[in-house]
C-alpha cells in the first residue's frame, strides 16, 4: 500500500509555530522594551533553533552520542560568548583601573 | 526501507555503525560552524554593548519588511527539505524531487533579495567602504555595524549558495535515479546542512533587523 505522500502534520504544525514566532519577534519589534527587547528576541531566537533541531533535523530520534556533539557545541559557544562578554560588559566598573 | 544499494565499507561492522558514523560526523561538522558563526556573533555582541544607540540608528537602515521575507523563505525552505528526508526515508521519488527543488529554489530567491538588499545599502552609501555616509557623530558605529552586517550576511550568503549546490546535486541525483531515494541518509545529510543554515539566519535577523528598531 502506498503511503501517503502529503507532508506529515508534525512538520507542519513545526513550520506553523516557526511562522508564529516570526510575526511574535516582528512585532514585538515595532516596540520599546529597552533591554528586555533583546532578551525577548534572542528568546525567540532560541525557541525558533530548538524546533528546527528538534524536529526538522530529527534530533528527537538522535543517538546520546549526537545530543552530546550539539551540547558540546553550545557549551563551547557559551564558553566563548561567556569570557568575551564578562570582559566587554564590566569595563568601567572599576573607575580607578582605567577602560 | 532497503540498504541493498547502501555498500558497507570495510571499516564499520555494520550499516547502522556506517550510517550513525556519516550523521556524527556531519553534527561534528556543524559543531566547527556554530563555532565560527558564533565568533562573529560574539564580535556583534561586544560591540552592540558599547553602540546600542548608534546602532539603532543603523537598524533603521535596513529594511523590515525585507528581512521578515528572507526568514519566511528560509523557514519555507526548511519545511520543503525537512519534507524531503521524510519522503525519501518512504521511498517516494517525486515528493522527494519537488521538496529539494523548492528548497533550491526559495534559496536562490534568498540569495537573490539578499543581493538585492545590498545593491540598495549601495545606492545609499550605507556599504561599509570609502563611500559610506551617514550624518551626525555615529557614523563611524555605523560604519561598523554594516561592516559586521555584510560580513556575516556574506558569508552566511555563502553558505546558502553550497546549500543550493548540495540540494540541488542531491534533486539530480534522484532526478537521475542514482542515489538518493536508495540511500536516504544522504539527503538527510544534505538536509542537516541547511538547515544550520537557516538557525544561523534565525539569529542574524534580530540581530541586524530587529533588535533597537522601535516604533
Amino acid at each position: 500500500m502506498r503511503a501517503s505522500s502529503a507532508i506529515p502534520k508534525t512538520l507542519l504544525w513545526v513550520y506553523v509555530a516557526l511562522l508564529v514566532l516570526l510575526a511574535a519577534t516582528v512585532g514585538l519589534a515595532t516596540v520599546e522594551w529597552g533591554w528586555l527587547g533583546l532578551v525577548v528576541a534572542l528568546g525567540i531566537a532560541v525557541t525558533k533553533a530548538v524546533l528546527i533541531v528538534w524536529y526538522f533535523m530529527e534530533v528527537r530520534d538522535a543517538s546520546r552520542l549526537t545530543l552530546i556533539t550539539i551540547g558540546a557545541a553550545c557549551f563551547w559557544l557559551g564558553i566563548l560568548l561567556v569570557l568575551t562578554l564578562s570582559d566587554y560588559l564590566t569595563r568601567g566598573w572599576n573607575p580607578a583601573v582605567g577602560k | 526501507m532497503t540498504d541493498e544499494q547502501s555498500v558497507l565499507e570495510p571499516q564499520f561492522h555494520d550499516l547502522a555503525q556506517q550510517r550513525e558514523v556519516a550523521w556524527l560526523g556531519m553534527w561534528v561538522f556543524l559543531a566547527t560552524e556554530v563555532l565560527m558563526f558564533g565568533a562573529l556573533f560574539t564580535s556583534w555582541a561586544a560591540y552592540h554593548e558599547r553602540s546600542a544607540g548608534a546602532w539603532a540608528k543603523a537598524t533603521a537602515e535596513l529594511s523590515l519588511i525585507t528581512g521578515t521575507v528572507l526568514t519566511a523563505i528560509l523557514l519555507t525552505s526548511s519545511l520543503a527539505v525537512a519534507y524531503a528526508v521524510h519522503a525519501a526515508k518512504a521511498g517516494q521519488r517525486r515528493p522527494v524531487i519537488i521538496g529539494l527543488m523548492v528548497a533550491a529554489g526559495l534559496g536562490l530567491v534568498f540569495i537573490g533579495l539578499e543581493g538585492w538588499e545590498y545593491s540598495h545599502l549601495i545606492q545609499a552609501r550605507k556599504w561599509p567602504d570609502s563611500h559610506f555616509q551617514f550624518p551626525g557623530p555615529d557614523a563611524g558605529q555605523v560604519k561598523l555595524f554594516f561592516g559586521l552586517y555584510v560580513s556575516m550576511t556574506g558569508l552566511h550568503m555563502c553558505h546558502v549558495l553550497v546549500g543550493v549546490l548540495l540540494v540541488g546535486a542531491a534533486a539530480l541525483g534522484t532526478i537521475l535515479g542514482r542515489w538518493p531515494t536508495k540511500r536516504p541518509h544522504a539527503i538527510a545529510l544534505v538536509g542537516l546542512y541547511w538547515h544550520f543554515v537557516d538557525i544561523v539566519w534565525v539569529f542574524l535577523f534580530p540581530a541586524y533587523y530587529l533588535i533597537g528598531r522601535h516604533g
